[in-house]
Protein backbone atom coordinates (compact mmCIF):
# COMPACT_ATOMS: atom_id res chain seq x y z
CA UNK A 1 0.00 0.00 0.00
CA UNK A 2 3.00 2.33 0.89
CA UNK A 3 4.71 1.91 -2.20
CA UNK A 4 1.69 2.21 -4.51
CA UNK A 5 1.24 5.73 -2.34
CA UNK A 6 4.90 6.75 -3.09
CA UNK A 7 4.33 5.42 -7.30
CA UNK A 8 1.27 7.66 -7.19
CA UNK A 9 3.23 10.47 -5.88
CA UNK A 10 5.90 10.63 -7.96
CA UNK A 11 3.86 10.44 -10.92
CA UNK A 12 1.86 13.14 -9.86
CA UNK A 13 5.10 14.97 -8.85
CA UNK A 14 6.70 14.44 -12.43
CA UNK A 15 3.52 15.88 -13.54
CA UNK A 16 3.84 19.10 -11.47
CA UNK A 17 7.54 19.48 -13.04
CA UNK A 18 9.64 18.21 -10.57
CA UNK A 19 13.02 17.69 -12.13
CA UNK A 20 12.65 13.79 -12.36
CA UNK A 21 16.04 12.78 -10.90
CA UNK A 22 16.28 14.43 -7.78
CA UNK A 23 12.65 13.57 -7.06
CA UNK A 24 14.03 10.05 -7.07
CA UNK A 25 16.11 11.48 -4.36
CA UNK A 26 13.73 13.52 -2.48
CA UNK A 27 11.07 10.46 -2.12
CA UNK A 28 13.30 8.16 -0.47
CA UNK A 29 14.92 10.89 1.68
CA UNK A 30 11.01 11.78 3.06
CA UNK A 31 10.77 8.18 3.89
CA UNK A 32 14.14 7.58 5.66
CA UNK A 33 13.23 11.28 7.44
CA UNK A 34 9.75 9.94 8.68
CA UNK A 35 10.37 6.06 9.20
CA UNK A 36 14.17 6.42 11.00
CA UNK A 37 14.25 2.66 8.72
CA UNK A 38 17.73 3.52 8.02
CA UNK A 39 20.59 6.08 8.63
CA UNK A 40 20.07 8.60 6.29
CA UNK A 41 23.50 8.49 5.07
CA UNK A 42 22.33 5.50 2.99
CA UNK A 43 21.53 8.19 -0.01
CA UNK A 44 24.68 9.19 -0.77
CA UNK A 45 25.84 6.04 -0.18
CA UNK A 46 23.34 4.23 -2.87
CA UNK A 47 24.13 7.09 -5.01
CA UNK A 48 27.16 6.37 -5.87
CA UNK A 49 27.37 2.83 -5.43
CA UNK A 50 24.52 3.49 -8.55
CA UNK A 51 27.02 5.07 -10.52
CA UNK A 52 30.01 3.63 -9.91
CA UNK A 53 30.24 1.10 -12.80
CA UNK A 54 32.88 0.37 -15.94
CA UNK A 55 30.07 0.26 -18.50
CA UNK A 56 28.16 3.35 -17.33
CA UNK A 57 31.41 5.41 -18.31
CA UNK A 58 30.28 4.48 -21.95
CA UNK A 59 27.53 6.71 -21.81
CA UNK A 60 29.75 9.57 -21.83
CA UNK A 61 31.76 8.68 -24.94
CA UNK A 62 28.71 7.79 -26.98
CA UNK A 63 26.91 11.37 -26.21
CA UNK A 64 30.37 13.34 -26.82
CA UNK A 65 30.59 10.97 -30.60
CA UNK A 66 26.78 12.38 -30.91
CA UNK A 67 27.51 15.77 -30.49
CA UNK A 68 30.98 15.76 -32.37
CA UNK A 69 28.97 14.31 -35.68
CA UNK A 70 26.61 17.22 -35.20
CA UNK A 71 28.66 19.87 -35.10
CA UNK A 72 30.70 18.42 -38.27
CA UNK A 73 27.36 18.70 -40.07
CA UNK A 74 27.19 14.67 -40.48
CA UNK A 75 23.52 14.78 -40.45
CA UNK A 76 23.17 17.18 -43.16
CA UNK A 77 25.32 14.41 -45.31
CA UNK A 78 23.17 11.90 -44.02
CA UNK A 79 20.09 14.08 -45.11
CA UNK A 80 21.51 14.38 -48.71
CA UNK A 81 22.03 10.48 -48.75
CA UNK A 82 18.95 9.60 -47.62
CA UNK A 83 17.24 11.89 -50.32
CA UNK A 84 19.74 10.55 -52.88
CA UNK A 85 18.59 6.62 -51.55
CA UNK A 86 15.03 7.16 -51.10
CA UNK A 87 13.62 11.01 -51.93
CA UNK A 88 11.96 9.77 -54.88
CA UNK A 89 9.49 7.42 -53.18
CA UNK A 90 6.04 9.15 -52.58
CA UNK A 91 6.61 10.87 -49.00
CA UNK A 92 9.87 10.62 -50.18
CA UNK A 93 10.92 13.70 -47.06
CA UNK A 94 8.97 11.29 -44.22
CA UNK A 95 10.92 8.21 -45.31
CA UNK A 96 13.92 10.37 -45.35
CA UNK A 97 13.03 11.68 -41.38
CA UNK A 98 13.05 7.81 -40.49
CA UNK A 99 16.34 6.65 -42.46
CA UNK A 100 17.83 9.38 -40.98
CA UNK A 101 17.09 8.34 -37.48
CA UNK A 102 18.68 4.90 -38.53
CA UNK A 103 21.95 6.17 -39.38
CA UNK A 104 22.33 8.40 -36.66
CA UNK A 105 21.40 6.03 -34.60
CA UNK A 106 24.34 4.21 -35.20
CA UNK A 107 26.40 7.25 -34.42
CA UNK A 108 24.60 8.44 -31.11
CA UNK A 109 22.19 6.39 -28.84
CA UNK A 110 19.55 8.60 -27.52
CA UNK A 111 16.28 9.12 -28.52
CA UNK A 112 15.99 13.07 -27.17
CA UNK A 113 19.23 13.46 -29.34
CA UNK A 114 17.89 11.95 -32.52
CA UNK A 115 14.64 13.92 -32.17
CA UNK A 116 16.04 17.27 -31.70
CA UNK A 117 18.87 16.67 -34.25
CA UNK A 118 17.06 15.27 -36.91
CA UNK A 119 13.49 16.95 -36.10
CA UNK A 120 15.32 20.62 -36.52
CA UNK A 121 16.80 19.37 -40.04
CA UNK A 122 13.88 17.48 -41.95
CA UNK A 123 10.86 19.52 -40.22
CA UNK A 124 11.13 22.50 -42.04
CA UNK A 125 11.68 20.63 -45.10
CA UNK A 126 8.70 18.60 -44.58
CA UNK A 127 6.83 21.44 -43.50
CA UNK A 128 7.69 23.30 -46.86
CA UNK A 129 6.72 20.55 -48.72
CA UNK A 130 3.08 20.43 -47.55
CA UNK A 131 3.12 17.65 -44.84
CA UNK A 132 0.61 18.06 -42.07
CA UNK A 133 2.68 19.44 -39.02
CA UNK A 134 1.05 16.62 -36.74
CA UNK A 135 1.97 13.96 -38.91
CA UNK A 136 5.97 15.40 -39.45
CA UNK A 137 5.80 15.71 -35.39
CA UNK A 138 4.52 12.11 -35.06
CA UNK A 139 7.43 10.63 -37.75
CA UNK A 140 10.36 12.48 -36.68
CA UNK A 141 9.31 11.31 -32.45
CA UNK A 142 8.32 7.88 -33.32
CA UNK A 143 11.38 7.06 -35.93
CA UNK A 144 13.50 8.64 -32.98
CA UNK A 145 13.22 5.43 -31.16
CA UNK A 146 15.39 3.81 -33.21
CA UNK A 147 18.09 5.74 -31.66
CA UNK A 148 18.12 4.11 -28.34
CA UNK A 149 17.70 0.80 -30.06
CA UNK A 150 20.51 0.19 -32.61
CA UNK A 151 23.62 0.41 -31.16
CA UNK A 152 25.21 1.88 -29.54
CA UNK A 153 22.42 3.01 -27.22
CA UNK A 154 23.05 4.47 -23.93
CA UNK A 155 19.80 2.85 -22.36
CA UNK A 156 21.19 -0.52 -23.51
CA UNK A 157 24.33 0.12 -21.30
CA UNK A 158 22.35 1.24 -18.25
CA UNK A 159 20.78 -2.19 -18.49
CA UNK A 160 23.35 -4.88 -19.14
CA UNK A 161 24.68 -2.64 -15.96
CA UNK A 162 21.75 -3.29 -13.93
CA UNK A 163 21.56 -7.05 -15.05
CA UNK A 164 25.06 -7.97 -15.73
CA UNK A 165 23.77 -8.90 -19.47
CA UNK A 166 26.95 -8.92 -22.21
CA UNK A 167 26.38 -5.32 -23.48
CA UNK A 168 27.76 -6.76 -26.67
CA UNK A 169 25.36 -9.06 -26.85
CA UNK A 170 22.77 -6.82 -26.54
CA UNK A 171 24.19 -4.24 -28.80
CA UNK A 172 24.10 -7.26 -31.74
CA UNK A 173 20.56 -8.40 -30.52
CA UNK A 174 19.24 -4.73 -31.00
CA UNK A 175 20.45 -4.36 -34.76
CA UNK A 176 17.22 -6.56 -36.05
CA UNK A 177 14.26 -4.79 -33.95
CA UNK A 178 16.08 -1.49 -34.64
CA UNK A 179 15.55 -2.24 -38.43
CA UNK A 180 12.32 -3.80 -38.33
CA UNK A 181 10.89 -0.57 -36.06
CA UNK A 182 12.35 1.27 -39.14
CA UNK A 183 11.10 -0.69 -41.60
CA UNK A 184 7.41 -0.59 -39.94
CA UNK A 185 7.54 2.90 -39.94
CA UNK A 186 8.64 3.62 -43.69
CA UNK A 187 5.36 1.33 -44.33
CA UNK A 188 3.05 3.55 -42.61
CA UNK A 189 4.64 6.44 -43.66
CA UNK A 190 4.13 5.37 -46.90
CA UNK A 191 0.56 3.91 -46.83
CA UNK A 192 -0.36 7.69 -45.92
CA UNK A 193 1.81 9.03 -48.58
CA UNK A 194 -0.30 7.16 -51.13
CA UNK A 195 -3.80 8.11 -49.18
CA UNK A 196 -3.11 12.03 -49.40
CA UNK A 197 -0.72 12.35 -52.39
CA UNK A 198 2.06 13.44 -50.54
CA UNK A 199 5.14 15.30 -52.45
CA UNK A 200 8.29 13.18 -53.79
CA UNK A 201 11.14 14.58 -55.18
CA UNK A 202 11.52 15.98 -59.20
CA UNK A 203 15.41 14.37 -59.09
CA UNK A 204 14.78 10.92 -60.17
CA UNK A 205 17.63 8.21 -58.72
CA UNK A 206 20.68 8.04 -60.27
CA UNK A 207 23.46 5.85 -58.99
CA UNK A 208 25.46 8.44 -59.76
CA UNK A 209 24.11 10.79 -57.33
CA UNK A 210 23.48 7.82 -54.55
CA UNK A 211 27.16 6.90 -54.76
CA UNK A 212 28.82 10.29 -54.71
CA UNK A 213 26.36 11.16 -51.60
CA UNK A 214 27.59 7.88 -50.37
CA UNK A 215 31.04 8.97 -50.51
CA UNK A 216 30.38 12.64 -48.88
CA UNK A 217 29.05 10.35 -45.68
CA UNK A 218 31.59 7.87 -45.74
CA UNK A 219 33.11 8.57 -42.94
CA UNK A 220 30.65 9.26 -40.49
CA UNK A 221 29.12 6.21 -41.69
CA UNK A 222 32.54 4.37 -40.65
CA UNK A 223 31.98 5.05 -37.02
CA UNK A 224 28.80 2.80 -36.43
CA UNK A 225 30.80 -0.09 -38.81
CA UNK A 226 33.70 0.93 -36.52
CA UNK A 227 32.14 0.95 -32.77
CA UNK A 228 29.96 -2.10 -33.67
CA UNK A 229 32.66 -4.30 -35.50
CA UNK A 230 34.78 -3.40 -32.32
CA UNK A 231 32.64 -4.64 -29.92
CA UNK A 232 30.83 -7.51 -31.66
CA UNK A 233 34.12 -8.49 -32.31
CA UNK A 234 35.57 -8.75 -28.88
CA UNK A 235 38.41 -6.39 -30.11
CA UNK A 236 37.41 -3.60 -27.38
CA UNK A 237 35.03 -3.20 -25.04
CA UNK A 238 31.98 -0.93 -24.64
CA UNK A 239 33.70 1.70 -22.81
CA UNK A 240 37.24 1.60 -25.10
CA UNK A 241 34.89 1.12 -28.33
CA UNK A 242 33.14 4.44 -27.02
CA UNK A 243 36.25 6.24 -26.76
CA UNK A 244 37.75 5.25 -29.96
CA UNK A 245 34.56 6.31 -31.81
CA UNK A 246 34.71 9.65 -30.51
CA UNK A 247 38.40 9.88 -31.73
CA UNK A 248 37.11 8.70 -35.06
CA UNK A 249 34.36 11.74 -35.44
CA UNK A 250 36.75 14.26 -33.82
CA UNK A 251 39.34 13.28 -36.60
CA UNK A 252 36.43 13.52 -38.98
CA UNK A 253 35.38 16.42 -38.47
CA UNK A 254 39.11 18.10 -37.63
CA UNK A 255 40.52 16.68 -40.33
CA UNK A 256 38.45 15.28 -43.05
CA UNK A 257 35.38 17.50 -43.27
CA UNK A 258 37.30 20.54 -41.61
CA UNK A 259 33.68 21.57 -39.86
CA UNK A 260 35.19 21.29 -36.23
CA UNK A 261 37.39 24.03 -35.18
CA UNK A 262 37.78 24.96 -31.53
CA UNK A 263 34.86 26.62 -30.60
CA UNK A 264 32.39 23.09 -32.01
CA UNK A 265 34.69 21.08 -29.98
CA UNK A 266 34.46 22.80 -26.74
CA UNK A 267 30.65 23.32 -27.36
CA UNK A 268 30.47 19.46 -28.02
CA UNK A 269 32.29 18.83 -25.04
CA UNK A 270 30.41 20.84 -22.87
CA UNK A 271 27.00 19.66 -24.30
CA UNK A 272 28.30 16.17 -23.83
CA UNK A 273 28.75 16.22 -20.00
CA UNK A 274 25.72 18.32 -19.53
CA UNK A 275 23.73 15.70 -21.31
CA UNK A 276 25.55 13.01 -19.90
CA UNK A 277 24.66 15.12 -16.09
CA UNK A 278 21.10 14.59 -16.71
CA UNK A 279 20.87 10.85 -17.39
CA UNK A 280 23.52 10.23 -14.63
CA UNK A 281 21.18 11.98 -11.97
CA UNK A 282 18.54 9.68 -12.65
CA UNK A 283 20.98 6.84 -12.56
CA UNK A 284 22.36 7.72 -9.32
CA UNK A 285 18.72 8.51 -8.17
CA UNK A 286 17.76 5.22 -9.17
CA UNK A 287 20.14 3.64 -5.91
CA UNK A 288 18.14 5.04 -3.11
CA UNK A 289 14.38 4.61 -4.82
CA UNK A 290 14.81 1.17 -6.03
CA UNK A 291 16.20 0.78 -2.45
CA UNK A 292 13.01 2.04 -1.11
CA UNK A 293 10.66 0.11 -3.79
CA UNK A 294 12.78 -3.11 -2.51
CA UNK A 295 12.48 -2.55 1.00
CA UNK A 296 8.83 -1.88 0.82
CA UNK A 297 7.95 -5.51 -1.03
CA UNK A 298 7.19 -3.44 -4.13
CA UNK A 299 10.01 -5.42 -6.35
CA UNK A 300 9.28 -8.55 -4.74
CA UNK A 301 4.84 -8.26 -5.32
CA UNK A 302 5.59 -6.96 -9.34
CA UNK A 303 7.48 -10.02 -9.60
CA UNK A 304 4.94 -12.20 -8.21
CA UNK A 305 2.06 -10.62 -9.58
CA UNK A 306 3.63 -10.99 -13.49
CA UNK A 307 5.13 -14.46 -12.64
CA UNK A 308 1.50 -15.79 -11.31
CA UNK A 309 0.31 -14.81 -14.96
CA UNK A 310 3.32 -17.51 -16.83
CA UNK A 311 0.72 -19.99 -16.59
CA UNK A 312 -0.37 -19.17 -19.99
CA UNK A 313 1.92 -17.59 -22.49
CA UNK A 314 -0.25 -15.62 -24.60
CA UNK A 315 -1.97 -13.81 -21.12
CA UNK A 316 1.63 -13.40 -20.04
CA UNK A 317 2.79 -11.40 -22.77
CA UNK A 318 -0.32 -9.68 -23.27
CA UNK A 319 0.08 -8.41 -19.81
CA UNK A 320 3.26 -7.37 -19.99
CA UNK A 321 3.16 -5.44 -23.67
CA UNK A 322 -0.06 -3.70 -21.53
CA UNK A 323 2.03 -3.39 -18.56
CA UNK A 324 5.28 -1.67 -20.32
CA UNK A 325 2.76 0.45 -22.48
CA UNK A 326 1.00 1.60 -19.25
CA UNK A 327 4.24 2.94 -17.97
CA UNK A 328 5.31 4.15 -20.66
CA UNK A 329 2.47 6.82 -21.03
CA UNK A 330 3.05 7.83 -17.57
CA UNK A 331 6.70 7.65 -16.90
CA UNK A 332 9.81 8.55 -18.45
CA UNK A 333 11.65 5.47 -20.29
CA UNK A 334 14.88 6.36 -18.58
CA UNK A 335 13.09 5.93 -15.25
CA UNK A 336 11.09 3.06 -16.82
CA UNK A 337 14.00 1.16 -18.20
CA UNK A 338 16.94 1.64 -14.95
CA UNK A 339 14.21 1.41 -12.16
CA UNK A 340 11.45 -1.25 -13.53
CA UNK A 341 13.83 -3.03 -16.71
CA UNK A 342 15.53 -5.26 -14.19
CA UNK A 343 12.72 -6.60 -13.00
CA UNK A 344 10.98 -6.99 -16.16
CA UNK A 345 14.50 -8.42 -17.14
CA UNK A 346 14.14 -10.93 -14.59
CA UNK A 347 10.56 -12.34 -14.45
CA UNK A 348 10.52 -13.08 -18.12
CA UNK A 349 13.96 -15.02 -17.64
CA UNK A 350 11.94 -16.97 -15.37
CA UNK A 351 8.99 -17.07 -17.53
CA UNK A 352 11.72 -19.33 -19.76
CA UNK A 353 12.65 -16.19 -22.15
CA UNK A 354 16.06 -15.70 -23.18
CA UNK A 355 17.95 -12.70 -20.85
CA UNK A 356 19.15 -10.83 -23.79
CA UNK A 357 15.54 -11.21 -25.54
CA UNK A 358 13.82 -10.07 -22.28
CA UNK A 359 16.00 -7.14 -22.19
CA UNK A 360 15.52 -6.01 -25.87
CA UNK A 361 11.66 -6.28 -25.19
CA UNK A 362 12.25 -3.80 -22.14
CA UNK A 363 14.55 -1.38 -24.31
CA UNK A 364 11.92 -1.50 -27.32
CA UNK A 365 8.67 -1.43 -25.00
CA UNK A 366 9.86 1.32 -23.04
CA UNK A 367 11.66 3.11 -25.81
CA UNK A 368 8.36 3.36 -27.62
CA UNK A 369 7.05 4.87 -24.43
CA UNK A 370 9.21 8.22 -24.93
CA UNK A 371 6.75 8.77 -27.60
CA UNK A 372 3.44 7.87 -26.07
CA UNK A 373 1.42 10.70 -24.42
CA UNK A 374 0.60 12.46 -22.39
CA UNK A 375 4.21 11.54 -21.13
CA UNK A 376 7.52 11.27 -23.21
CA UNK A 377 10.06 13.32 -24.05
CA UNK A 378 10.41 12.49 -27.66
CA UNK A 379 6.49 13.33 -28.04
CA UNK A 380 7.26 16.85 -26.28
CA UNK A 381 10.50 17.09 -28.33
CA UNK A 382 9.22 16.57 -31.71
CA UNK A 383 5.69 18.58 -31.43
CA UNK A 384 7.87 21.66 -29.74
CA UNK A 385 10.12 21.76 -32.96
CA UNK A 386 7.40 21.26 -34.96
CA UNK A 387 4.94 23.77 -33.13
CA UNK A 388 2.28 21.76 -33.07
CA UNK A 389 -0.47 21.27 -30.30
CA UNK A 390 0.56 18.07 -28.41
CA UNK A 391 -2.97 16.80 -28.98
CA UNK A 392 -2.83 16.77 -32.23
CA UNK A 393 0.67 14.75 -32.49
CA UNK A 394 -1.41 12.22 -30.42
CA UNK A 395 -3.63 11.63 -32.58
CA UNK A 396 -1.11 11.08 -35.47
CA UNK A 397 1.28 8.97 -33.41
CA UNK A 398 -2.00 6.34 -33.13
CA UNK A 399 -1.27 4.34 -35.86
CA UNK A 400 2.68 4.16 -35.44
CA UNK A 401 2.10 3.07 -31.81
CA UNK A 402 -0.39 0.58 -33.31
CA UNK A 403 2.22 -1.20 -35.61
CA UNK A 404 5.17 -0.49 -32.94
CA UNK A 405 3.26 -2.61 -30.16
CA UNK A 406 2.37 -4.99 -32.76
CA UNK A 407 5.73 -5.40 -33.79
CA UNK A 408 6.75 -5.76 -30.24
CA UNK A 409 4.56 -8.46 -29.82
CA UNK A 410 6.26 -10.46 -32.52
CA UNK A 411 9.46 -9.50 -31.31
CA UNK A 412 8.32 -11.40 -27.92
CA UNK A 413 7.26 -14.83 -29.55
CA UNK A 414 9.70 -14.92 -32.29
CA UNK A 415 13.30 -15.08 -30.34
CA UNK A 416 14.77 -15.32 -33.61
CA UNK A 417 14.80 -11.34 -34.09
CA UNK A 418 16.94 -10.88 -30.98
CA UNK A 419 19.18 -13.52 -30.73
CA UNK A 420 19.62 -14.41 -33.95
CA UNK A 421 22.99 -12.43 -34.15
CA UNK A 422 23.97 -12.67 -30.48
CA UNK A 423 23.99 -16.69 -31.13
CA UNK A 424 26.10 -16.19 -34.79
CA UNK A 425 28.56 -13.72 -32.45
CA UNK A 426 28.71 -16.22 -29.95
CA UNK A 427 29.40 -19.28 -32.64
CA UNK B 1 24.06 45.88 -1.54
CA UNK B 2 24.32 46.42 -5.35
CA UNK B 3 28.24 45.53 -4.84
CA UNK B 4 27.87 42.29 -2.60
CA UNK B 5 25.23 41.35 -5.78
CA UNK B 6 27.72 42.30 -8.37
CA UNK B 7 30.58 40.20 -6.44
CA UNK B 8 28.18 37.58 -5.62
CA UNK B 9 27.50 37.58 -9.51
CA UNK B 10 31.68 37.83 -10.60
CA UNK B 11 31.77 34.73 -7.99
CA UNK B 12 29.10 32.73 -9.99
CA UNK B 13 30.31 33.56 -13.21
CA UNK B 14 34.10 32.52 -12.35
CA UNK B 15 32.82 29.08 -10.44
CA UNK B 16 30.69 28.65 -13.65
CA UNK B 17 33.75 29.14 -16.51
CA UNK B 18 36.18 26.94 -13.23
CA UNK B 19 33.81 24.36 -13.59
CA UNK B 20 33.11 23.96 -17.23
CA UNK B 21 36.86 23.79 -17.81
CA UNK B 22 37.27 21.14 -15.30
CA UNK B 23 34.12 18.70 -16.34
CA UNK B 24 35.74 19.21 -20.58
CA UNK B 25 39.11 18.61 -18.99
CA UNK B 26 37.74 15.51 -17.12
CA UNK B 27 36.01 14.43 -20.11
CA UNK B 28 38.82 14.55 -22.40
CA UNK B 29 41.01 12.89 -20.03
CA UNK B 30 38.63 10.14 -19.53
CA UNK B 31 38.56 9.60 -23.60
CA UNK B 32 42.66 9.49 -22.70
CA UNK B 33 43.18 7.31 -20.13
CA UNK B 34 40.19 5.09 -22.13
CA UNK B 35 42.95 5.14 -25.29
CA UNK B 36 45.79 4.65 -23.35
CA UNK B 37 44.68 1.58 -21.97
CA UNK B 38 43.70 0.25 -25.67
CA UNK B 39 47.51 1.68 -26.91
CA UNK B 40 48.84 -0.28 -24.10
CA UNK B 41 47.26 -3.37 -24.52
CA UNK B 42 47.83 -3.96 -28.02
CA UNK B 43 50.52 -2.13 -29.02
CA UNK B 44 52.98 -2.74 -25.98
CA UNK B 45 51.09 -5.35 -24.24
CA UNK B 46 51.19 -4.03 -21.42
CA UNK B 47 47.92 -2.78 -19.84
CA UNK B 48 47.62 -0.32 -16.63
CA UNK B 49 46.07 -2.25 -13.77
CA UNK B 50 44.53 1.22 -12.94
CA UNK B 51 43.14 1.98 -16.04
CA UNK B 52 39.51 1.26 -16.29
CA UNK B 53 39.33 2.29 -12.09
CA UNK B 54 40.60 5.74 -13.04
CA UNK B 55 38.57 6.22 -16.07
CA UNK B 56 35.17 5.32 -13.54
CA UNK B 57 36.30 7.48 -11.13
CA UNK B 58 36.97 10.31 -13.27
CA UNK B 59 33.10 9.52 -14.84
CA UNK B 60 31.88 9.79 -11.81
CA UNK B 61 33.77 12.76 -10.05
CA UNK B 62 32.72 14.13 -13.59
CA UNK B 63 28.82 13.56 -13.20
CA UNK B 64 28.92 14.76 -9.60
CA UNK B 65 30.51 18.08 -10.74
CA UNK B 66 28.29 18.60 -13.71
CA UNK B 67 25.13 17.98 -11.84
CA UNK B 68 25.92 21.29 -10.08
CA UNK B 69 25.99 22.84 -13.21
CA UNK B 70 22.60 22.05 -14.54
CA UNK B 71 21.25 22.66 -11.17
CA UNK B 72 22.88 26.29 -11.68
CA UNK B 73 21.55 26.41 -15.08
CA UNK B 74 18.37 24.78 -14.08
CA UNK B 75 18.36 22.17 -16.97
CA UNK B 76 17.02 18.92 -16.02
CA UNK B 77 14.56 16.21 -17.06
CA UNK B 78 10.87 17.57 -16.30
CA UNK B 79 7.91 17.89 -17.73
CA UNK B 80 7.51 21.79 -18.85
CA UNK B 81 4.36 21.64 -19.65
CA UNK B 82 2.29 22.40 -17.12
CA UNK B 83 4.48 25.85 -16.48
CA UNK B 84 3.28 26.54 -19.75
CA UNK B 85 -0.27 25.80 -18.75
CA UNK B 86 -0.48 28.03 -15.48
CA UNK B 87 -0.31 31.91 -15.13
CA UNK B 88 2.96 32.75 -15.19
CA UNK B 89 3.36 33.78 -11.56
CA UNK B 90 2.25 30.34 -9.93
CA UNK B 91 4.55 29.02 -12.67
CA UNK B 92 7.52 31.02 -10.80
CA UNK B 93 6.68 29.90 -7.34
CA UNK B 94 6.47 25.81 -8.08
CA UNK B 95 9.80 26.50 -9.67
CA UNK B 96 11.22 27.92 -6.79
CA UNK B 97 9.85 24.88 -5.10
CA UNK B 98 11.95 22.70 -6.42
CA UNK B 99 14.42 25.43 -6.65
CA UNK B 100 14.70 24.58 -2.62
CA UNK B 101 14.14 21.17 -2.90
CA UNK B 102 17.23 20.58 -4.74
CA UNK B 103 19.09 22.97 -2.38
CA UNK B 104 18.05 20.62 -0.04
CA UNK B 105 19.08 17.45 -1.29
CA UNK B 106 22.64 19.23 -2.22
CA UNK B 107 22.32 19.96 2.14
CA UNK B 108 21.80 16.54 2.41
CA UNK B 109 24.78 15.38 0.26
CA UNK B 110 27.36 17.83 2.25
CA UNK B 111 25.83 17.08 5.73
CA UNK B 112 25.72 12.45 5.12
CA UNK B 113 28.37 12.99 2.23
CA UNK B 114 31.00 14.22 5.09
CA UNK B 115 29.99 11.37 7.29
CA UNK B 116 30.18 8.71 4.20
CA UNK B 117 33.40 10.02 4.02
CA UNK B 118 34.65 9.73 7.72
CA UNK B 119 33.23 5.98 7.81
CA UNK B 120 34.56 4.62 4.22
CA UNK B 121 37.13 1.93 4.76
CA UNK B 122 38.95 0.43 2.26
CA UNK B 123 41.43 0.83 -0.68
CA UNK B 124 41.67 0.39 -4.40
CA UNK B 125 44.81 -2.01 -4.61
CA UNK B 126 45.07 -0.98 -7.94
CA UNK B 127 44.98 3.01 -7.85
CA UNK B 128 48.32 5.33 -7.30
CA UNK B 129 47.41 8.85 -5.30
CA UNK B 130 48.97 11.28 -4.20
CA UNK B 131 49.85 11.96 -0.21
CA UNK B 132 50.23 15.64 1.63
CA UNK B 133 52.34 14.72 4.44
CA UNK B 134 54.71 17.05 6.27
CA UNK B 135 57.66 16.22 4.16
CA UNK B 136 54.99 17.47 1.36
CA UNK B 137 53.74 15.97 -1.71
CA UNK B 138 54.37 12.22 -1.55
CA UNK B 139 53.44 9.36 -4.64
CA UNK B 140 52.22 6.40 -3.51
CA UNK B 141 52.03 3.26 -6.50
CA UNK B 142 48.93 1.76 -4.86
CA UNK B 143 46.10 1.16 -2.24
CA UNK B 144 44.33 4.54 -2.63
CA UNK B 145 41.65 4.98 0.06
CA UNK B 146 38.18 4.51 -1.15
CA UNK B 147 37.32 7.49 1.14
CA UNK B 148 39.28 9.70 -1.76
CA UNK B 149 36.70 8.72 -4.66
CA UNK B 150 33.60 9.61 -2.28
CA UNK B 151 34.63 12.78 -1.39
CA UNK B 152 32.82 14.23 -4.76
CA UNK B 153 29.57 13.77 -2.47
CA UNK B 154 30.08 17.00 -0.25
CA UNK B 155 31.78 19.05 -2.18
CA UNK B 156 28.88 18.00 -5.53
CA UNK B 157 26.74 18.52 -2.71
CA UNK B 158 28.04 22.00 -1.80
CA UNK B 159 28.74 22.95 -5.36
CA UNK B 160 24.62 21.85 -6.52
CA UNK B 161 23.57 23.96 -2.98
CA UNK B 162 25.22 27.06 -4.22
CA UNK B 163 23.99 26.32 -8.11
CA UNK B 164 20.83 26.15 -7.11
CA UNK B 165 20.67 29.01 -4.53
CA UNK B 166 22.36 31.05 -7.35
CA UNK B 167 19.87 29.86 -9.63
CA UNK B 168 17.02 30.44 -7.16
CA UNK B 169 17.86 34.41 -6.57
CA UNK B 170 18.41 34.94 -10.49
CA UNK B 171 15.15 33.16 -11.49
CA UNK B 172 16.77 31.18 -14.12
Amino acid sequence: MVSIFLLVLLLLLILCGAPIGFTLILIPFFYILVTDAVPLVLIPSQMFNAIDSVPLTAIAFFMLTGELMTSATITDRLVSLSRALIGRMRGGLAQVNVLVSMFFAGMNGSVVADTATVGALVLPAMKKAGYPPAFSAAVTGVSSTIGGIIPPSIMMIVLANATEISVASLFAAGIIPGLLIGAVIMLINHFFAVKYNFERSDERFSIRRAGSELYRSSFALLIPVVLVGSVMGGIASVVEAGAITAMVALFTGVFVYRTIKWKECSGAFRRAFRNSAMVFIIIAASGPFSWLLTSLGAISDLENWLLSLTGSPITFILALIFFIFLLGTVMDSAVNIIIVGPVLVDVMSKAGFPEVQAAVVVIVGFLIGSVTPPVGVAFFTAATIAKVRLEEVAVALIPYLVGLFLLLFFIIVIPELTMFLPQMMSE
Amino acid sequence: MSAMWKLLNNFDRFIHRVLEAVCALFLALMVGFTLYNVIMRYVFENPPVWGDLLTVLSNIWLMFIALSLTARDNEHIALNLIYEKLPSWLALYIRQFWKLMIILIGLVMIVYGFELVEGMRGKYWEMWYFEFTAQGIEFKENYMPKKYAVMILPLAGFLTTFGAAICFFKKV
